[in-house]
């Protein structure tokens, strides 16, 4: 009976300190992995693969180039009613490394007059061969898969077919992103 | 993932790792103590309780306090105080105490003195480098509270086994009061 109470007692003792040293510990292992993320500094390096004025640029449209070559802005680019128009160079992509990389082109909105134009890109190597799939604008999805050897450029096409009705005042904007795989 | 992720850290670059061995055994040998309280002071958990609270309360510190200096120097100083007192403890379960089991003994050094001093120096020569613990149990936001809460309730308990008579004085106060209250309640 002794015995027990005495355990009891012990066990009475011991429970706080227990509840305690979880606490200790496990706020500390919190604080822990804290400091544990902070020691693993997130670094910048520069772009590997970018963007890069095309022959185009300039002469039948407006191409600028974003801080550090991750984006650019195309403007003033037309197309005649009935009738493709085609910006061969507009911009490249290039890829900076020292080895081959691979890059998604895809469609990713639009928006303006949309019902009345047709949209087609595509991506071509140096060599003059086409590369992935074409995008076609406004199709979700759609995408050109590319493989860029280091130091080469990578040129985008654009095929711009507006209906037959379509307006002098009709425009639309089309955003693409190109993803980059590490 | 990519093995190419994979970052060794130096412990030289995360010394919170020595501060959380530290607190960790200051934390067992609270239990410890607390376990085997035949052979040892009745004050040694709470002692080493408190240890383990300024251990923590220490690495709050280092998580604001940016300076690399500080923090090994605060840590490193810390984990060879937490090694000391194992050693010490180790020590005078040899001299100051024969009649505790040798088996007893041996554990303790081959389980607890022995891996502890092992990995802190496999750590500060690089052999071991410092990982994420799998899993944390509390909130950072936490913190400062659980700080607070955690010296409150070592000063509790050495107050109830040291100075017990004030704590009983209260209870017993608290007792009376409910008594009264139950009496007031039956008229």
């Amino acid at each position: 009976m002794k015995v027990g109470l005495a355990m009891s007692r012990k066990t009475l003792r011991i429970l706080p300190l227990l509840i305690l040293s979880t606490i200790i510990a496990g706020a500390s292992a919190a604080v822990y992995n804290l400091m544990y993320m902070q020691a693993h500094g997130i670094g910048v390096e520069a772009a590997k693969v970018y963007f890069i004025e095309g022959s185009d640029s300039g002469t039948d449209c407006t191409v600028n180039i974003g801080t550090n070559g991750t984006y650019v802005k195309i403007s003033n680019m037309k197309g005649w009613p009935n009738a493709t128009r085609v910006y061969e160079n507009v911009t490249a992509i290039h890829n900076g490394d020292a080895s081959d990389r691979t890059a998604t082109l895809t469609f990713d909105s639009w928006s303006g007059d949309t019902p009345y134009v047709t949209i087609a890109v595509k991506v071509f190597n140096s060599a003059g061969t086409q590369q992935g799939n074409t995008i076609n604008v406004g199709t979700q999805g759609s995408s050109a898969s590319l493989t860029i050897p280091d130091g080469e450029n990578f040129r985008v096409q654009w095929e711009i077919k507006w209906n037959a009705g379509a307006l002098s005042s009709y425009s639309v904007s089309v955003t693409l992103s190109l993803r980059v795989n590490e | 993932m990519d093995l190419g992720d994979l970052t060794m850290i130096s412990s030289l670059e995360l010394p919170e790792v020595y501060g959380l061995i530290g607190t960790f055994l200051f934390v067992f040998l609270s239990l410890y103590t607390a376990i085997f309280d035949r052979y040892h002071h009745k004050g040694f958990p709470y002692l080493y309780q408190a240890a383990a609270v300024a251990g923590f309360g220490q690495l709050i510190y280092s998580s604001i306090c940016g300076q690399i200096h500080v923090r090994l120097l605060s840590n490193l100083f810390y984990v060879v105080f937490s090694l000391t007192n194992v050693i010490g403890l180790f020590v005078r379960m040899l001299y100051r105490r024969p009649e505790l089991s040798n088996v007893l003994k041996c554990a303790y050094l081959f389980l607890i003195v022995l891996p502890s001093n092992l990995t802190v120096a496999s750590l500060y020569f690089g052999y071991l480098q410092p990982g994420p613990l799998p899993l944390s149990l509390f909130p950072l936001e936490a913190s400062p509270l659980l700080l607070v809460v955690s010296a409150i309730g070592v000063l509790a308990g050495v107050l109830a086994t040291n100075k017990p008579e004030p704590l009983r004085a209260v209870a017993n106060v608290t007792s009376v009061k409910i008594k009264l209250d139950n009496k007031t309640g039956k008229r």
